[in-house]
């Protein structure tokens, strides 16, 4: 484990200084480890993207980074950090074998397997035709992060590499315990919401891009909300070198923004966009295809649209689980719809237009429609609900007494 | 991590011996006495891709059942799952519990 730990110490070291240059203040290190965190795990995936494929050379660039952006400032370790010990049953079930999931063997797993054993991106790889799959379209942070241990350890070893998702999620759990406090002013309201949310975070999926989208993408709401643009613009950037969804997100943020009435504010997520532009310059130029933009859109969305009966009735068939947690989330939207429309009108809007993607997706697919959606609805719905839950929640936190919530929106 | 292999028992450890019997570059046809893409083949020759990586890794069935000459053709070993395929060209260099390993001879 000490490979896996040492990157999660130099994700820390490295991340930690550019969220705090990046971030809004106030600016103190203690509040900011969950947004260093996930910086720090893009920065090391990325170095594998420019640098040899070396240990020394890799940690030597880490350290010069964290060197170069480091400003001494005092840190407090609080207790909030315990909430990370909730976390300790799921970074067992994380690491208890191999990354065991499908689409982790077929994908995740097996472009990192490959790329690590050529020391390179597999350029060859992505652009053979193996299996759907595989997805060569998909952006590589994931793989890579996978890669940077596998450089530490100067093999592949996959038994423990679930402890990549025990960091994403412990990450976001700490943006949500602070993002609650200044929403809710309430240490014990804060604790209860980031507890509330731990099941959304520590996701099942272990070895998919689940997990990490997921962590990127609800910090990046969380942030954006809140006004600080530039580290949630980062975020956001980071959730689509993750997986495509985040590139949808990228426009959904930037509706929900202009919906709100923060036109201004969209400029600001420059650094979203710049961030995956590699990455989709590097896919355009080797010509790797994405599914879902395979020939014939138009048609297939008509045709799709036209007889919708198949993607109601695949939408219907699956399900999603947790029908308490369904049944709560109603109760709770009903109860604070009005404080909800009134406040929350960037991140419900920003959900909403992700969400009509996510159809528009199953419109446009070229596979059969059951079966898309059997696959990955599920998934798809689990990218949108840590949010909404930490809206609802703080706002039912809120109209219970003296607590305001403090969103722009 | 038998867990993902476990419903065509012996993939697993037949792949990582093939893996072991190959070099990286090697071209792997994937064989089994399966004779439908979804009822079995798809699950044998997509978990053979992680433990094969950096050999290329070929099915001989599509996704419409229809066989894959080409892919023999191109393919200088084949992988054999719990069958013994008569292949002409081709040799067997290792036989195992749950299938054995065929090499281009010609």
């Amino acid at each position: 484990m000490i490979p896996e730990l040492s990157f999660i110490a130099l994700a820390l070291i490295t991340g930690l200084p550019l969220a705090l240059r990046a971030s809004a203040p106030p600016r103190e290190p203690s509040s900011r480890v969950g947004e260093g965190l996930l910086i720090g795990i893009g920065v090391c995936a990325a170095t594998l993207a420019i640098l040899p494929w070396s240990r020394w050379i890799v940690v030597t660039a880490i350290v010069i980074i964290a060197a170069g952006t480091f400003r001494p400032r005092p840190f407090k370790l609080n207790q909030n950090l315990l909430l990370l010990a909730l976390l300790i049953g799921y970074a067992i079930y994380a690491t208890l074998a191999p990354p065991p999931e499908y689409d982790y063997l077929t994908n995740w797993g097996l472009k990192a397997k490959a790329f690590f054993e050529v020391r390179a991106i597999d350029w060859q790889l992505l652009g053979r035709s193996i299996d759907r799959n595989v997805h060569p379209d998909y952006p590589l942070l994931l793989p890579l992060t996978y890669d940077f241990i596998a450089v530490l350890r100067n093999s592949w070893n996959d038994a423990p590499l679930g402890i990549v998702h025990v960091a994403f999620a412990a990450a976001l759990l700490l943006v949500i315990f602070e993002r609650a406090m200044d929403d809710t002013r309430s240490r014990l309201a804060a604790a209860f919401i980031a507890i509330a949310l731990i099941p959304f975070a520590a996701t099942p999926w272990i070895g998919l891009a689940e997990g990490p989208f997921i962590a990127y993408a609800t910090a990046a709401l969380l942030l954006i909300r809140r006004g600080d643009l530039t580290l949630g613009a980062i975020l956001l950037g980071l959730s689509a070198s993750t997986k495509n969804e985040g590139l949808t997100l990228i426009a959904a943020v930037a509706i929900g923004l202009l919906c709100a009435g923060r036109r201004r504010e969209v400029v600001r997520l420059w650094p979203a966009v710049l961030i995956p532009l590699p990455w989709l310059i590097a896919r355009s130029l080797h010509r790797l295809p994405t599914d879902i933009a395979t020939s014939g859109v138009i048609a297939r969305i008509a045709e799709h649209a036209r007889h919708p009966g198949a993607l109601f009735a695949a939408l219907s068939s699956v399900s999603l689980g947790k029908p308490v947690y369904w049944i709560a989330l109603a109760i709770g939207i009903a109860i604070v719809s009005r404080t909800l429309v009134a406040r929350e009108r960037f991140i419900l809007i920003a959900l909403a237009v992700q969400f009509a993607c996510y159809l528009a997706a199953y419109l446009a697919t070229p596979f059969d429609v059951a079966w898309h959606v059997t696959w990955s609805w599920e998934r798809l719905v689990a990218h949108l609900t840590p949010a909404l839950t930490y809206v609802v929640l703080v706002s039912l936190t809120a109209r219970r007494g003296a607590l305001q919530p403090a969103a722009q929106s | 991590m038998a867990l993902p292999y476990q419903k065509l028992p012996g993939s697993r450890e037949l792949m990582l011996q093939v893996r072991a019997l190959t070099n990286p570059g090697d071209v792997i046809a994937i064989a089994a006495p399966l004779p439908k893409w979804d009822q079995g083949y798809a699950y044998l020759y997509t978990r053979a891709l992680y433990p094969l990586t950096g050999r290329e890794v070929v099915p001989l069935l599509d996704d419409h059942d229809r066989p894959r000459p080409d892919n023999l053709a191109r393919a200088n070993v084949i992988a054999a799952y719990r069958c013994e395929p008569q292949v002409s060209g081709f040799v067997i260099a290792w036989r195992g519990r749950d299938g054995m390993l065929l090499r281009r001879s010609r």
